[in-house]
């Protein structure tokens, strides 16, 4: 598989810098194989930065001080691989090269093999239990907390609230976080998007409404299937660990990588990636939270044969990937929803599996572009208006790929607004 | 009918409003407790509406698309020249943006749909490459522009079609009346002529910045009409246009006006200029297009009467008055008692009608340069004349390249390619001052480094081979020059690749 030029791009944390060092004449004894790529760059200093690439994954490594990761030594040598592939003639890796992916194929068989024994699992898991059930006390001390604050609100009005006071939900969000609520907390913390918008008391309303159910449900929470109970302690917090479902048996498919992207948070980096298994005809998201160095590398507009193992949900959707092969292939477009009155009946049918779709993928066929009232939105063949998030910023760029034509639109639907994420004009890719 | 009680109470409060009687089927419907507090009841009847809402979404049917563009006659660039385009678009060898443009025009090339919104941002700020832009951005492109306000600058410079010149915008009429201008110069002034009266200011002045395309004695009629308008900034383009036209009866009143007051008296040893200012401000000057308090030169408000039509008066003026040459009248002036006033405004009037002889002439005998406007005059000066300057100072060896020499200035200002010979000639010169002046703790020409950088814009990237040769002898990291030879190389290496890739495409 070829990556492209955005496709590596898009893995930059500084992407400016990297294209400047995506030049000839900063490299030297470099060289390529089927699995690897290396050279030499010139920096201030006397020595060159050692710099390789694993493209199976991919992963990097630079002698370079820099904190960024990937660095820009790393970022520039992938691009200015994949756009001057026969630059690259010396085949022969060095020895620091060979010796870096002898170790992370180590490392990975050794994380792989480590097994505990018996005695230690059942030490082990009796902690285990003793944790959860203090955990489950802090919990519902938090949420007893949480209805009385909103019944007051709800019982004064949401009249009396001020819009302009995010301080009064930030509070309220860190104390949940504290209460180990992290998936209330960040319900909490949304609505300060919700309170500028012209619609925000129906907003909020419904987003209490919400953390409400999740209340109540949880006290009689014994009573949910065990996949819905799964569901609902993710969305109060209590996310099912990775180590806890890896070793299970994973859906193997062709995945194409319909989207990456990523937002900040505090100190950490939320990495979303959707994919689609091209036999199963399944949606995968994979989200990944990260400080320093993002736990895969997978890039936009490629797909790849890989298992995925999804996490215990009535609406299985998040999931994790078990390899990343080296080996890629061209993206297929996914089926597609014909209309958009298609896309919405199955957006009502799933709501019987689960009450709750934060996020959820959509994609349908022959859309155009077209404006109403001001605002940029989409139409289908039988032109229905998708609206767009009104904070929408890619608008110029899809018009510019689709010329007005009909393309195909991947997207997450939340609050009767589509974000597009990318697009197919005629089976060419288009990463937003 | 739901939704608007449950807004109601939202916005009250469970303790003001509630359900009515009239409710309790729906809630009953809904399977809500009844035995529940007001707050719960609320609650789970706002979430059972706002999942009901959700799953039974229905979207609105709209007529609203936008009409798709129209296919490309040209093929897009290839996936080398897209990764050039996209280092560009990202901060590398920004600079060499417009030779890209220009290079894809020449191939008869167009981007890709990806970099239109970029390059179209990029061209709001860049008139002088519009042009070719316009034509490089494909149908698409053009396409695109229509739908951006920040892009309609586009519009100037697309082909434009015929508009009805009375109903039509000034957006509109603008690129018609420039295409007119060439195919039917006299209907371009009839039809402006027929709404003159009823335009705005700044629409006058764009207007009238078209006329000066095709400049020619038909013009005259309409032209002096507009002699007399009332608001200064259109009189002053009205009265730069006639000075333009050489047979103008504006340009005769500006001779008669200098002879009058200028008068050259020769004898066998020298030439004595001179010169009667005008004694104040009168009706003659103001019809002449002379602004009372403008200072424009050296010297007294009389002297800046006088200077403000020397500008406008082609230097071939002097040619008659003097009866000798232009280097030899600039000799002549720079050794008068006026050579302040007159070298600066006779200087301006060589660029004002770009003059090459003139502007040759003042670069070359003028030895106090600080009367001339020198970036205006380099800039003025013609490939061919100024290849034939930079040759002349290339003999004075590798000092002319220090700050503020000739040679240094002519390179430093001019905008225009250096000849291949010259390019070779000056490399040399860096290369001997590269070797005097590299040792670490000497002085060096840290003016003539930048302009190193200017150069690799301005060279031919062809001589790339033979420009490498000979830098880098004894040269390592670290060492003054390494930097920017480094840099210099690299831009043109840069340029090199980038002319190949859309040559082989």
């Amino acid at each position: 598989m070829n990556y492209t030029y955005e496709q590596v791009l898009s893995l930059a944390t500084d992407a400016g810098n990297a294209k400047k060092v995506a030049t000839k004449t900063l490299w030297s004894n470099h060289g390529a194989d089927a699995q690897c790529v290396w050279g030499e760059c010139k920096g201030s200093g006397q020595k060159p930065y050692y710099t390789a690439i694993d493209l199976n994954g991919p992963a990097f490594k630079c002698s370079c001080p820099s904190r960024q990761f990937p660095c820009k030594h790393s970022i520039g040598l992938f691009l200015l691989y994949v756009s001057e592939k026969t630059h690259f003639t010396n085949q022969e890796p060095p020895n620091w090269v060979l010796e870096w992916i002898l170790k992370r194929h180590q490392n990975a068989a050794q994380k792989k093999e480590k097994e505990i024994s018996p005695e230690q699992k059942a030490k082990n898991d009796a902690d285990k239990v003793k944790r959860q059930e203090k955990r489950i006390q802090t919990m519902q001390s938090g949420l007893n907390d949480l209805e009385v604050w909103i019944q007051d609100i709800v019982r004064q009005g949401l009249g009396n609230l001020r819009t302009d006071d995010l301080a009064y939900w930030d509070e309220q969000s860190r104390r949940m976080t504290d209460a180990q609520l992290k998936g209330i907390s960040n319900l909490l913390r949304e609505v300060q998007d919700m309170l500028p918008q012209e619609n925000w008391m129906e907003l909020v309303l419904e987003r209490l409404a919400e953390i409400n159910l999740l209340i109540q449900v949880f006290k009689t929470r014994s009573k949910l299937p065990p996949d819905l109970e799964k569901d609902l302690m993710n969305w109060i917090g209590v996310n099912t660990k990775k180590e806890d479902i890896i070793d299970q048996a994973g859906l193997k498919d062709t995945w194409s990588v319909l989207s990456v992207t990523e937002t900040e948070e505090d100190l950490f980096t939320t990495r979303k990636t959707w994919l689609w298994g091209q036999q199963s005809q399944r949606f995968a998201l994979i989200l990944d939270f990260y400080r320093d160095e993002p736990p895969n590398l997978l890039v936009a507009g490629i797909s790849m044969k890989a298992e995925m193992v999804f996490y215990p949900s009535a609406f299985p959707l998040r999931a994790l990937i078990k390899d990343i092969p080296a080996n890629h292939e061209p993206i297929i477009a996914p089926l597609a929803f014909d209309s958009f009155v298609e896309f919405l009946d199955q957006y009502a049918s799933d709501h019987q599996k689960i009450p709750f779709h934060w996020t959820y993928p959509c994609i349908i066929h022959r859309v155009s572009p077209a404006e109403y009232n001001g605002y940029f939105c989409l139409l289908d063949h039988l032109n229905h208006q998708i609206e767009l998030n009104r904070s929408y910023t890619k608008k110029w760029k899809i018009l510019a790929i689709s010329g007005g034509h009909p393309f195909t639109i991947f997207g997450d639907w939340k609050n009767y607004r589509l974000e597009p994420l990318a697009l197919f004009v005629q089976d060419q890719y288009y990463d937003l | 009918m739901m939704r608007d009680k449950i807004l109601k109470i939202a916005v009250l409060g469970t303790e003001k409003s509630f359900f009515t009687e009239e409710d309790q089927e729906t809630l009953k419907q809904w399977q809500i407790p009844e035995n529940a507090s007001p707050e719960q009841i609320f609650l789970q009847s706002a979430l059972i509406y706002s999942k009901m809402q959700q799953a039974g979404f229905l979207p609105q049917k709209l007529d609203a698309q936008i009409l798709p563009a129209t296919p490309e006659s040209r093929p897009a660039i290839g996936a080398k020249s897209m990764f050039h385009l996209g280092l560009m678009l990202g901060g590398t060898h920004h600079q060499v943006l417009p030779e890209f443009i220009e290079l894809v025009d020449v191939y008869q090339k167009r981007v890709d749909f990806q970099f239109l919104p970029n390059l179209l941002d990029w061209g709001v700020a860049k008139t002088d490459i519009q042009t070719s832009l316009s034509r490089i951005l494909g149908q698409r492109g053009k396409w695109l522009s229509r739908l951006n306000d920040q892009w309609e600058y586009l519009y100037e410079v697309l082909e434009p079609s015929q508009v009805d010149w009375e109903m039509s915008s000034f957006k509109e009429r603008k690129p018609y009346l420039r295409s007119l201008r060439i195919t039917d110069p006299p209907q371009a002034t009839e039809l402006l002529e027929k709404t003159w009266d009823q335009e705005e200011t700044n629409h006058k002045v764009g207007f009238l910045k078209i006329f000066a395309e095709n400049l020619s004695l038909a013009d005259e009629p309409f032209l002096e009409k507009l002699r007399t308008e009332r608001r200064k900034e259109v009189r002053a383009l009205v009265f730069q246009l006639l000075a333009k036209i050489p047979q103008s009866r504006y340009n005769h009143q500006l001779r008669q006006y200098l002879d009058k007051h200028i008068d050259i008296q020769s004898n066998l040893i020298k030439n004595a200029i001179d010169i009667k200012f005008p004694h104040e401000f009168d009706r003659e000057q103001k019809d002449l297009g002379v602004v009372e308090k403008s200072i424009i030169a050296k010297g007294g408000q009389k002297a800046n009467w006088l200077a403000q039509i020397i500008v406008k008066v082609h230097p071939d003026f002097w040619l008659d008055k003097f009866q000798k040459k232009p280097d030899e009248i600039v000799n002549l002036i720079q050794k008068s008692e006026w050579n302040e006033l007159l070298i600066g405004t006779i200087s301006q009037a060589a660029v004002f009608h770009g003059d090459q002889l003139w502007l040759s002439a003042f670069f070359d005998q003028t030895h106090n340069k600080h009367n001339l406007n020198l970036p205006e005059l380099i800039q003025a000066l013609e490939e061919t004349y100024l290849n034939r300057l930079v040759e002349k100072e290339i003999k004075q060896g590798v000092e002319a390249l220090y700050h503020n020499k000739t040679l240094f200035l002519l390179l430093e200002y001019s905008q225009t390619k250096l000849s291949d010979p010259n390019t070779r000639h000056i490399i040399k010169l860096y290369q001997e001052l590269v070797r005097k002046e590299n040792r670490k703790g000497s002085y060096y020409q840290w003016q003539t480094k930048n302009l190193l950088k200017k150069l690799g814009l301005r060279i031919n990237p062809d001589l790339l081979p033979e420009i490498r040769e000979g830098w880098t002898e004894n040269l390592e990291n670290g060492d003054h020059w390494f930097a920017d030879i480094t840099e210099f190389l690299r831009l043109l290496e840069f340029r090199k690749e980038v002319k190949d890739a859309l040559k082989n495409d």
